[in-house]
């Protein structure tokens, strides 16, 4: 990058009412230990305030709300640690929950009018990507997207993405979602599953991986019926603290590590099966299941064993959050990638594509 | 040549080693399988469960991978459809598990292959395939065109009707 810009991004696809500012040569200590150049020295500093469901899982215009409170104050933050003009601002313009969507794009035209800047609309999951590959510095890396609506492996080669393997079904959050639920936990699950596979056995579940393709229904289900038992249809809340003998479940305990160990098994071979077939010996993770610490474990091994060089970002940079859209806001702008602010209708038809694509 | 299958140090080594017995298993079964329906495979001459590991005979030159055409996929197509036919799917059919020389498309690596009547495993099959095919190739179409004809041809239509409902179930396109 030549000239200095700051790029304000706005978040707000499902639950993180999210903004950031991007400065490109800030020099703080926040890039430090990456290999790229730019983020040796750039900033990102990420303001969120997340929808947290009463309870269940996302309501969608709750979220919207929450949208329309939250955005403007965590705007405000974010900009209260520029230190100069902002150059552009970088909205998530989808895939996302429809009035999320409607809500951020409003709010991301009006500032951009407001701070007489170009507005660029960026595609959130390529920006789940892109921080990655941008922090990481790698050029041509194979890069596993673990999410919670999402779950695939895709290949960057000559300025492109290009999807090698995915879920034939869920993504991998939402897969575990179904998991926890059915035992009462609250959203989201991946963290307390993670919390009590500690000290758990390995028990018997399905491992379903097709080519570069694979499927987590099947054992999810399993999952389920283990914890019940096979001749059990009583309240599943119930063997929430069960390790007794009480019942003929396994304990859920075992069956949390069991679900890690198989589930994050069958995403690090996908990847190591990509990293062969691309003949890549880099490796990006992305995602907010991507904050799993058995899940990098067992990526960072599998790297090691073939010689190849992994990259996690932060969390705060892989759940969802507005300093990726910042950081590839930047680069669509310096393309001369960005929306015409007076056209608000036609950027408000791109966001409903986006809403019913997603 | 010997082919080892290298336990991972990532996986629980008891599921490592439940999977690793259960595909050196099925890889002997089916590439014996398949070259009974027609399909060039390597001859298997030993099989170790507890190690893991399989004796078979070196086939082809290069990978599919190095050598791709449009008559080599067509290749691929007739092969699939004969094992399918036969009740089995291959289970990772990527350009890098078939095999090329002067004369001859020999599958590879039945590692991940299972018996199975049902549609949606024989489509995966073709998806698995195809997107590899669009992996490794800058113009993919006319391959994955002739592979599809050629499993039109011996295979079953209504797994290319159920290859479309895969690809449609995919996010990104």
């Amino acid at each position: 990058m030549s000239d200095r810009l700051r790029v304000l991004g706005i978040e707000g696809t499902a639950w993180a009412a999210s903004a950031a500012v991007y400065d490109t040569e800030a020099g703080d200590a926040s890039g430090r230990r990456t290999r790229s150049a730019d983020a040796e020295t750039d900033s990102v500093c990420i303001e969120t305030d997340p929808y947290r469901p009463d309870s269940g899982g996302i309501d969608p215009s709750e979220a919207a709300e929450h949208m329309a409170k939250a955005v403007p104050e965590v705007v405000e933050a974010a900009l209260d640690h520029a230190d100069g003009p902002i150059d552009a601002v970088a909205f998530s313009r989808g895939p996302g929950l429809g009035p999320c969507l409607r809500t951020v794009g409003t709010a991301a035209r009006a500032l951009a009018q407001s701070l007489d800047v170009p507005l660029v609309g960026v595609n959130h999951m390529v920006a789940h990507l892109e921080v990655g590959r941008h922090r990481s510095g790698f050029e041509s890396p194979v890069c596993l997207n673990a999410s919670g609506a999402n779950a695939h492996v895709l290949g960057f080669h000559d300025g492109r993405y290009r999807v090698l393997g995915e879920t034939m079904d869920t993504g991998v959050g939402n897969a575990i979602d179904k998991f926890t639920r059915h035992l009462g936990w609250s959203h989201p699950g991946g963290p307390k599953v993670e919390k009590r596979a500690k000290g758990g056995d390995l028990v018997d579940l399905p491992y379903v991986v097709k080519g570069m393709d694979f499927s987590f229904s099947g054992i999810m289900s399993a999952a389920k019926q283990a914890v019940d038992g096979r001749e059990s249809h009583g309240d599943a809340r119930a063997h929430q603290n069960s390790k007794s003998s009480e019942d003929d479940g396994e304990a859920v305990e075992d069956v949390c590590f069991s679900l890690q160990e198989n589930v994050f098994a069958m995403l690090t071979e996908v990847a190591e099966r990509a990293l062969s077939l691309t003949g890549s010996d880099e490796l990006v993770l992305g995602g907010g299941v991507g904050q799993n610490d058995r899940l990098r474990e067992m990526l960072a091994a599998m790297c090691e064993q073939r010689g190849a060089d992994c990259y996690a970002p932060e969390p705060r940079f892989l759940r969802d959050n507005a300093g990726m859209i910042a950081v590839l806001g930047a680069t669509m702008y310096e393309a001369g990638d960005t929306i015409d602010v007076d056209d608000s209708r036609g950027a408000r038809r791109r966001s409903s594509i986006s809403a019913t694509s997603g | 040549m010997t082919k080892r299958r290298v336990p991972k140090a990532y996986r629980h080594p008891d599921l490592d080693d439940r999977l690793r017995r259960d595909r050196t298993v099925l890889e002997a079964r089916l590439t014996s399988a398949a070259r009974r329906q027609g399909v060039p495979t390597p001859v298997v001459r030993d099989v170790d469960v507890p190690e893991g590991t399989l004796v078979l005979r070196t086939v082809g030159d290069a990978d599919l991978q190095a050598a791709l055409s449009a008559e080599r996929a067509r290749d691929v197509g007739r092969h699939l459809a004969a094992i399918h036919e036969a009740g089995f799917v291959h289970g990772d059919p990527t350009t890098r598990n078939v095999r090329v020389d002067g004369e001859r498309t020999y599958l590879i690596d039945f590692g991940l292959g299972y018996y199975t009547d049902d549609a949606e495993d024989f489509a995966m099959d073709l998806h698995v395939f195809e997107r590899s095919v669009e992996g490794t190739a800058d113009d993919p179409d006319p391959l994955r065109e002739a592979f599809e004809a050629a499993y039109a041809d011996r295979g079953d239509d209504a797994v290319l009707g159920r290859l479309r409902s895969v690809e449609g179930r995919g996010r990104y396109q």
